[in-house]
């Protein structure tokens, strides 16, 4: 029975002779039957523990009773060769005439350990993998990505060296990060990465590139070093973003466990991930670029309008009104004149005047549309004005609200006094725009203006009690009734703050706020 | 009834000749002088002590601040002639502009008139007329409500007072 056991068997006698091996433990050990019994059972245990064991032997024939040997420790068994194995061991007493003999089972681990070892390397593996992608949502830039994954990779695995290669402007490469000793290629110095022709190849072709033999396949200084230093693994993957290799990602190691195809798989995913944050990062620059574009050509598109405006509106005011307003009094001589003179023919006068008071009227309706904020007035003055001037002969009550809850350090008069004045300028346009849409389409009967100052900016809320837009107002764009809501929009965020439109117990309220910002001509 | 004499400052020519020829085609005015900024109005204003100022605010240095330079040289006259000073000069805005904030802005600076440019017809004689004799005139759709802030405000600092008092 013990014969065909797949385990190795072998008893030994009180005084630790062998007197039994079954044909796996001959196997296991590496002897014929007869060079082993009669031996002392010491020639099965490596060197450093069999000077104990002798003793550690009588104890256990003193206390014989079945147990495994040397629970919690690391045990190994020597071949013949001197080689040794990790193994467990059970022993069992069994009473003979001839005194107390012990069989042992012996059973080689090395297979196990090994399994347990690369389950160890692999969860460490995938659990670096996970850290890497944490990081990879936190990176800024490409050089962050590859520092980060250097260091995951290196954390992960202390035998290995990372290092990451970008292409120079000499079409070589540069080392843009690392963790662990490289060799010669991290001292500087004269570019030997020129020497490493696979990662220029990787660089070209992006194929991955896997040597288990260094010394075989590249020569030059940092193979030099890898044979002196035992490195003798390699790993580069191509790093790439849409317009091609970025990078070369470069692990070595002083064994082929790095090239086993699982870890090898992680490392691939790894080199993919950061691929795609690349990626990510390019999008991102790439929507902030024409993010950017966009405020720019609104910005100069609202500076080329208000060119226009002001320059139409000083027209209208200096050539248009000036020169009706004369004619009105002239027109006003003539009529008494004539009255003097021609009584019947004053009505005809009369009609003339009230013409001409329409065009004036309608111009100077053009010119509060049109015409640029004057610096030296205040916001609130000028929202007064806009108010005053939208509802001046309606039977709307209207009132300006100063709120300065949140820093009552500003004063009434300091709401808007260090705004600087493009950002007033848009204020004011907002508001007329807004109080213009209630006076055309609200039907209200009360307006209420709040301006909140803060340390950042200032809100400005117009509040109306009428009948409101038609339709959802988060989602309401040109809709009738607030054609100038994109406008509005547009203008808000031109200057970085925000506009919306709001509906609530039966109040409309149009809010929007801008930041004070830093404007190169700041308000005198 | 001695004529009323008259200083017209608007930098606008048109507008300022038309102004002109309508009081001086009235009796009861004499215009001494129309000039095209505030500087040159005070200048006029000073030398040749018309009874009535017309201030159009926009012109150069002209509207609150030509206001103001003429009410304090005004001020100063009065402290020079002693016990019986001349009258100071009615000053009127004349403007196209009818802001509620340029109408209290002037009002406060001392104009007791303002007249809105376009809406005046044959009125403007009779209107300078009243100024002239006391009254104040706001010929302008935003005058109730210059007039309201003002007060509001007049309002407001007598209180401030107060309290500055309780507490000392």
């Amino acid at each position: 029975m013990l014969d065909s056991s797949a385990s190795s068997v072998v008893a030994v006698t009180a005084s630790g002779t062998i007197n039994y091996v079954n044909h796996s433990g001959l196997d296991a050990f590496g002897y014929t039957l007869d060079e082993l019994l009669g031996q002392p059972v010491e020639v099965l245990i490596p060197a450093p523990h069999a000077r104990h064991h002798a003793g550690l032997r009588e104890g256990y024939v003193a206390d014989a009773r079945p147990r495994a040997m040397g629970s919690g420790l690391e045990l190994a068994a020597r071949r013949k060769d001197g080689t040794t194995f990790p193994v467990e061991i059970s022993l069992t007493p069994v009473p003979t005439p001839e005194g107390t003999w012990t069989i042992a089972g012996v059973v080689d681990i090395s297979a196990r350990r090994a399994a347990e070892e690369r389950v160890g390397t692999m969860s460490r593996a995938h659990l670096a993998l996970a850290e890497l992608n944490a990081e990879i949502l936190r990176a800024r830039t490409p050089e962050d990505l590859y520092t980060h994954v250097c260091r995951v990779i290196a954390a992960a695995s202390p035998r290995v060296a990372t290092w990451v290669a970008t292409p120079d402007d000499a079409d070589g490469l540069r080392v843009a990060s690392r963790v662990g000793d490289i060799g010669p290629i991290g001292k500087g110095g004269l570019d030997p990465l020129h020497a490493i022709p696979p990662l220029l190849s990787v660089l070209a072709d992006s194929f991955p590139w896997f040597c288990a033999d260094i010394g075989a396949e590249v020569s030059g200084p940092w193979a030099d070093w890898a044979g002196r230093e035992g490195i003798t693994a390699a790993v580069a993957l191509p790093v790439r973003r849409i317009s091609g290799v970025a990078a070369v990602l470069v692990v070595q190691a002083p064994n082929r466990t790095l090239l086993e195809e699982d870890l090898v798989s992680v490392l691939i995913t790894m080199a993919e991930n950061v691929s795609f944050a690349l990626d990510r990062l390019d999008s991102q620059a790439q929507l902030q670029l024409i993010d950017a574009q966009r405020v720019d050509l609104l910005n100069r598109l609202v500076a080329a309008q208000e060119d226009e405006r002001a320059r139409i509106a000083a027209d209208v005011h200096d050539h248009s009104i000036q020169s009706l307003a004369a004619i009105d009094l002239r027109l006003g001589l003539l009529r008494t004149r004539i009255a003097a003179a021609a009584p019947e023919l004053t009505d005809s006068v009369d009609a003339l005047q009230v013409a001409l008071s329409d065009v004036t009227g309608g111009l100077r309706h053009l010119l509060f549309e049109l015409e640029v904020p004057d610096p030296g007035v205040t916001l609130t003055d000028q929202v007064r004005d806009a108010l005053a001037y939208v509802f001046l002969d309606d039977s709307v009550a209207t009132s300006i609200r100063v709120e300065n809850g949140a820093n009552p350090a500003l004063g009434a008069t300091q709401a808007d006094a260090d705004l600087p004045p493009v950002t007033r300028g848009h204020a004011i346009r907002i508001c007329k725009e807004a109080l213009t849409n209630v006076r055309r389409h609200a039907q209200a009967s009360h307006v209420v203006i709040a301006i909140r100052p803060d340390p950042d900016g200032v809100e400005i809320a117009v509040i109306d009690d009428g009948v409101g837009p038609s339709g959802d107002v988060a989602t309401l764009r040109s809709a009738q009734g607030h054609r100038g809501l994109d406008g509005m929009r547009d203008r808000a965020q031109v200057v970085g703050g925000w506009c919306r439109l709001e509906r609530d117990e039966g109040l409309t309220t149009l809010r929007y706020w801008l930041p004070r910002g830093t404007d190169p001509s700041p308000a005198g | 009834m001695p004529q009323i004499r008259v200083a017209i400052g608007d930098d606008d020519r048109t507008f300022r000749e038309a102004v002109s020829d309508v009081l001086t085609a009235d009796p009861r005015f004499a215009v001494v002088a129309a000039v095209g900024s505030g500087p040159e109005l005070r200048e006029v204003v000073a030398a040749l002590r018309p009874d009535v100022a017309l201030v159009d605010i926009r012109m150069p240095g002209g509207g609150a601040t030509a206001v103001r330079g003429l009410r304090a040289d005004d001020r100063e006259r009065a402290e020079a002639e002693g016990d019986a000073p001349d009258t100071p000069v009615v000053v009127i805005a004349l403007s196209a502009h009818t802001g509620v904030s340029d109408v209290r802005d002037l009002l406060a600076a001392g104009a007791t008139g303002y007249l809105a440019k376009g809406n005046l017809g044959a009125a403007l004689p009779d209107l300078v007329h009243r100024c002239a004799s006391g009254e104040v005139v706001l010929a302008v759709p935003s005058g109730a409500k210059a007039l309201l802030m003002l007060a509001e405000q007049a309002n407001r600092e007598p209180a401030r007072g107060d309290e500055v008092e309780r507490t000392a």
